[in-house]
This record gives structure tokens, sequence and C-alpha cells, in this order.
């Protein structure tokens, strides 16, 4: 009597257990499922639709977020370089290429999961798709770094991690067919302050 | 040993159903989401300013969104009438999503989608849009049609705002902002 009532105590500690700790674990990120993933830059296009998963519902019901819509545009997060080395504010990395084709971006430092804000006025923590300059090809170099660089320039803090959030606005990326490729700038890393 | 067995199967099967049954149920009972800080922090109708280039963040989703752009969302309920939001262009981008009251996105579209320039997008149930189309209406002649299936929600219109000195052209813009209930 007692073993059964202990066989099944163990059952529900474990359906109960089990369940909530993998149900929080699931919900407190965006699903892997259904990633996006060009040149290293990922994105969940499927939040923006009419009919989200259960899981990419569930994770904005707990974070609160607004995201994008699909004929809004598309955001693209980058917490790594190409050499698969974690950001890290205090070297200089230089995003070099192009974007897909969108109406307009923006290109954002974020430091712990939302756009860095800092008050000190004139020192870009963002740039967009108008604001930069340009190869004679339409093609860009944007340095983030701890210190002023010529041309285009970020700051992202002067240490600790960051990442890097593209957004596309008014593109077709989600809805591409895979006839034309699409190019994401290449990140890698020209250096450390820190040595 | 047979009887463990056992149990830790069916705790895991129990576990499969706690899991589906949370993921589920978290949109309808989360107190976060942004419906419910929109609920609680605008009223019905009055256009409001979120990212926290206005007058401060005013809800705590604020903090994700784009900083270059300005964003403005309406409340509106349905059983009121149909609703509408119309702004005149600002010869930019801009953008417009309805959500319901789960957070989920019903409809969105750009400045591209209307002949004109100008916003005017009408949100409406699926008996309320079938009246419409028997009774066109001259002043919805030009606006955009979105079907939603429950009552309530809030539509959000985003314009370019990449640094201050565009705060006059987006102000302007949201400040031009009208949403009405339109009994049918």
């Amino acid at each position: 009597m007692i073993r059964d009532l202990i066989t099944m105590l163990y059952g529900v500690a474990l359906a109960l257990g089990l369940g909530i700790a993998s149900a929080v674990w699931a919900t407190n990120q965006l699903p892997l499922l259904g990633v996006m993933d060009i040149d290293g830059w990922t994105a969940n296009p499927a939040i923006g639709g009419d009919h989200p998963d259960p899981y990419s519902q569930a994770y904005f019901s707990r974070s609160g977020g607004l995201p994008l819509a699909a004929s809004e545009g598309l955001t693209f997060i980058r917490r790594a370089d190409d050499a698969g080395e974690p950001f890290d504010a205090g070297c200089i990395y230089e995003i070099v290429g192009e974007t897909p084709h969108a109406r307009r971006w923006t290109l954002e430092v974020l430091r712990d999961g939302f756009p860095y804000s800092i008050q000190a006025p004139g020192i870009p923590v963002g740039l967009y798709s108008r604001n930069i300059v340009r190869f004679r090809d339409g093609t860009f170099r944007i340095r983030v770094a701890p210190r002023p660089q010529p041309g285009n320039w970020i700051y992202a803090g002067s240490s600790g991690p960051f990442a890097l959030s593209l957004s596309l606005y008014d593109t077709s990326v989600a809805s591409d067919t895979g006839l034309s490729d699409l190019h994401m700038p290449k990140v890698t890393r020209a250096g450390c302050i820190h040595g | 040993m047979a009887r463990f067995l056992h149990a830790t199967l069916v705790g895991l099967v129990g576990a499969a159903l706690v899991h589906v049954a949370i993921v589920l149920m978290l949109p309808h009972l989360s107190a976060n989401d942004v419906w419910r800080q929109i609920e609680a922090k605008t009223s019905l109708y009055q256009p409001a300013r979120l990212d926290r280039n206005g007058d401060g963040p005013l809800i705590a989703a604020a903090r994700s969104l784009d900083p270059m752009f300005a964003v403005t969302a309406c409340r509106y309920d349905l059983s009121d009438g149909v609703f509408s939001i119309t702004a005149p262009g600002n010869g930019d981008f801009w953008s417009v999503a309805v959500l319901d009251d789960f957070g989920r996105i019903v409809f969105s579209a750009n400045d591209r989608i209307v002949a004109t320039d100008d916003l005017e997008l009408v949100v409406a149930l699926p008996l309320q849009l079938r009246a419409l189309q028997q009774n066109p209406r001259a002043d919805f002649a030009n606006a955009i049609m979105a079907e939603a299936s429950r009552s309530e929600g809030f539509v959000v219109v985003r314009t370019f705002r990449p640094d201050a000195t565009w705060e006059p052209v987006a102000e302007e813009f949201l400040q031009s902002v009208d949403c009405r209930a339109n009994p049918l």
C-alpha cells in the first residue's frame, strides 16, 4: 500500500517537475525551430505571421515584446563573429558587405537583449541604410569599436558582451523562394584593445 | 522494478501533457503580455506613443522596440462598431499592424499597399465586414479592410525616426492619427 503510494507520488512529481521545467525552458527563448539563418544572422520569420506557433506565442506572452509583423519587416540577430567567437565590446569588428533587398534597414547594438541607449549625444549606437558611407558598388563597411573610427562607426560599449540586430523594413526575405542568393554582411574581428 | 519503470513511463507521459498544457495556456494566463500592458496604460480610441523617445516609455515592451522608429498604438473594441484609423501620409515609410487581445498579429501592411500615401485602415469582425460589403460607405472607399476574429485588440503604427531631428516629422504624423469607432 505504502509502496503503491510512493510509486504514485514519484510518477506525479516526475510529471509536474519535468513538465513545468521543460515548459519554462522552452518559452524562455524564441523557438529554435523555424529559425532562418543567412550567413550567421538569425531571424524568426514565423513570429510576424498571423498564425504563430504556440511556442513563439507563449514566448511573447511571457516576455511582453511587440515583434515586427510580416509586412513591416524582419529582425536578424547576431551574437558572434564569423569565426564563432562571441562579440566582446572591447574588440573592433568589421561588418562588410551588403544586405538583402529592403526599403530601409537599421543596425543596432543590443546589450542584455535590448537596444543599447546611452545619454551621450553624438555617439552612434545604431546606423541606418541612409546615413552610412558606401563603396562605389553599394557595399559598405561598418566598424564596431570602443573608440571612434573613420568611415562608419558604431559604439557598443567599452567592454562586455553585446549583440547586433539588423532590422530589414519592407523586405521580401521571409517569402524568398530561393531563386536568388541572399547575402548578409560578414562580421570579422579586426583586433582587440585589451590584447 | 517493473512497478518503478511503469511509474517513470507514466511520469514522462504526464510531463509531456503538463508541458503542452502550460505552453498553450500561457497566452490566456500571462499578466505581462503586450495586450495587458496596452490595456492597462491606454484608453480606447486614444492614440498613445509607445517608443522610448515619446513622453518616456509607456509600457515595458517599449525597451525592446527599435529606437529608430516612432510607435503609436490605438486600442479598439469592435462591439462599439467598426474601427477605423486614419492619418495623412508623411511621404515616408510607415507600417501598421493589427493585434488581437492575445497579442497575435491579425493583419499588417505598409505604405506601399495603399494607392494614395494616406493611412486608412478599417478593422471589422467578419459579420461587420459583410455588412460593409453589402452597404459600402463612401468614407471607407479607399480604406484597407482588415478582418479580426476577436472584438478587442489594438493597432500599432510605426514611422521612421532615426534621431531627434526627425522628431517633428514623426510627431506631426502621430498627432494626426485619428482612431474612432463607426457604429454600423
